[in-house]
């Protein structure tokens, strides 16, 4: 990425989720802060947004998820950093097809993350009934 | 023996194209036992938190439980992060799976994310490039 070098202090905990994001989602710290940022200030000093209960900017609404019930009150709100960390694990990336031929114990896991996928979760049932399970 | 760096499994846990397939090729032939692999507690771990999320606490453990049976963890103790610590990696993460990758007598760490590792002394190879290497 491009820009102005800027020096910014996370608290390490949001430093350590924000790591953990980039890591599922191959996206940097500063992409993230900047999308973050650039958020906020489209909103221009509104009030904080509504709970979230269908989408959060581009990204799906967010599953049940320990960081979502520390919200306190069960409501996720939105706030510029949080639409980076609670968005869900793997929304940005494209889902690979089920690769034929993988041994049961990896076809398994191939996307178990990514359940809520009908074409993948598709390919698994195909692929469960074509090899067994 | 290979160690499996986290972008690799979290490739396959999440089926991200276009990596998913050579990592998930690659995991086959470790579970059909054309050669060994291991994972770093950490990769294991962030496996654990990543899956927390999106599939919730049970469906997660269970997870994690079969990943483990496919790819055993090299145990990560005060001599590893001795050796992560002087070790000439600058990121901590990558200096970390380094020391990890020796004390699991480990001559390469599968990532795709070689830049990370530079000064590494272990063989630093992709999935597709592991791969190229087996017989079949």
């Amino acid at each position: 990425m491009s820009g102005r070098r800027s020096t910014i202090y996370l608290e390490p905990e949001l430093h350590k989720r924000l790591r953990r994001r980039g890591a599922e989602e191959e996206r940097t710290v500063s992409e993230m802060v900047n999308s973050a940022v650039a958020a906020w200030l489209e909103t221009d000093g509104a009030p904080p947004a509504p709970p979230v209960t269908a989408t959060a900017g581009s990204a799906p609404p967010p599953p049940a998820s320990p960081v979502a019930a520390a919200a306190g009150d069960g409501a996720p709100r939105v706030t510029p950093l949080s639409v980076a960390v609670l968005a869900p694990p793997g929304w940005q990336t494209p889902v690979a097809p089920l690769p034929e031929g993988l041994a049961p114990p990896v076809r398994r896991l191939f996307g178990a993350l990514r359940g809520g996928d009908p074409d993948l979760a598709a390919q698994q049932a195909a692929a469960a009934s074509r090899y067994g399970a | 023996m290979i160690l499996l760096a986290p972008d690799v499994i979290l490739d396959v846990l999440l089926a991200r194209a276009p990596h998913a397939e050579p990592a998930a090729r690659l995991l086959d032939r470790v579970v059909r036992g054309d050669l060994e692999a291991t994972m770093s507690a950490g990769t294991a771990a962030l496996a654990w938190q990543v899956a927390e999320r999106a599939v919730g606490t049970q469906a997660a453990r269970g997870l994690v439980e079969q990943l483990l049976a496919l790819v055993p963890v090299t145990p990560l103790g005060g001599t590893t992060l001795l050796e992560a610590l002087a070790a000439p990696i600058a990121d901590a993460d990558a200096a970390l799976l380094h020391a990890t990758a020796i004390a699991a007598t480990a001559g390469t760490i599968v990532t795709r994310e070689p830049r990370q590792f530079e000064g590494s002394t272990r063989a630093i190879r992709s999935p597709a490039e592991v791969l190229a290497t087996l017989p079949g």
